[in-house]
């Protein structure tokens, strides 16, 4: 079996987790189940990042999304117990026109996409391992912007804690 | 130089106005058989458009939230799969030699994709509960106070 193959299989298994999930994360009624579709696709798109040559970014999704965010938004889901409820309708009166929009929006994408001639020089393709070659960029290149976001996110966090504390 | 390699999957349908079935037939079977970069626009897409729709339909805002993470994800992939294909710049090596480097730069615009949507899920996270705490309710059609 040639590697191209081997990759086309991989490619068809992530797709099928990702398809999967986001139908599910924007289709279930119980916010648990929808959260744990959010984390299948979310595996599914660190999936993409291995097949794309993007190591470290496969280890920061899963470690960050799947191990921090989605278990914050699940303590948040398990606080608000009562939002779980699944007998209430969980959608509201602009499901029609959504689905519309965003079935507009896809045939779109794709159409500019199949009809775009996009060209890129083959050699030159990423190293096994890059992790090296981002953490030179983040200290050396963008030192800045990574201050900022570190700032940022420092800046939310007290944010988040002075917005949710009771006074 | 290296010669650039167009990957156009319906490329002679370029130079006409309008793409007829065959072709695009042909270009499904090519982008489901080969691996390139169009699978991954393609999924890039898919996972906008669904989050899309999760933000504008669903009424809890922890769905909502759910959503907005999903449209990040398509726009990550996105970044990723272009720095995957067209990630690779001429420079000088130490200048003692020119020659293609592969340049991380997309990788590192997702890493602070991710950065934000962090922040942004402890801040959204936090006004969520505390607007429970208020109205006992996380549904979009109870917050009404700053509603016209």
């Amino acid at each position: 079996m040639s590697a191209e193959s081997l990759l086309i299989i991989y490619w068809w298994v992530f797709t099928i987790a990702v398809v999967l999930g986001a139908i599910g994360t924007v289709s279930l009624r119980s916010l648990f189940h929808s959260a744990m579709s959010l984390i299948l696709t979310l595996l599914g798109v660190a999936g993409y990042y291995l097949l794309l040559h993007a190591e470290f970014l496969a280890a920061v999704q899963i470690v960050v999304y799947v191990g921090a965010i989605m278990v914050l938004i699940i303590f948040a889901i398990l606080v608000a117990r009562s939002v779980m409820g699944q007998e209430v309708r969980q959608t509201n009166k602009l499901v029609v026109p959504a689905l519309l929009g965003a079935a507009a929006l896809f045939v779109i994408m794709v159409y500019a996409v199949m009809n775009t001639p996009f060209m890129f020089k083959p050699e030159g393709l990423p190293l096994a391992s890059n992790t090296k070659q981002i953490g030179w960029s983040l200290m050396a290149t963008y030192t800045l912007p990574f201050e900022i976001a570190g700032m940022l996110l420092f800046i939310a966090l007290m944010g988040a804690i002075v917005i949710a504390s009771r006074d | 130089m290296n010669e650039i390699i167009t990957v156009g999957l319906l490329l002679e349908a370029t130079e006409k106005t309008a793409v007829s079935w065959p072709q695009f037939v042909t270009g499904l079977k090519t982008l489901t058989t080969t691996f390139g970069p169009h699978q991954f626009f393609i999924v890039g897409a898919f996972l906008f458009c669904a989050g899309f729709y999760g933000v504008i339909a669903r009424r809890n805002m922890i769905a909502v939230l759910l959503a907005t993470e999903l449209m990040l994800n398509g726009v990550n992939v996105l970044f990723v799969a272009f720095n995957r294909w067209w990630g690779v710049k001429l420079t000088r090596a130490a200048f003692t030699s020119a020659e293609n480097v592969y340049s991380p730069v997309g990788q590192i615009f997702a890493i602070f994709v991710i950065i934000v949507a962090a922040a942004e899920a402890a801040v959204g996270l936090a006004i969520i509960i505390a607007f429970y705490r208020q109205r006992k309710s996380a549904y979009f059609e109870d917050a009404t106070l700053m509603k016209w």
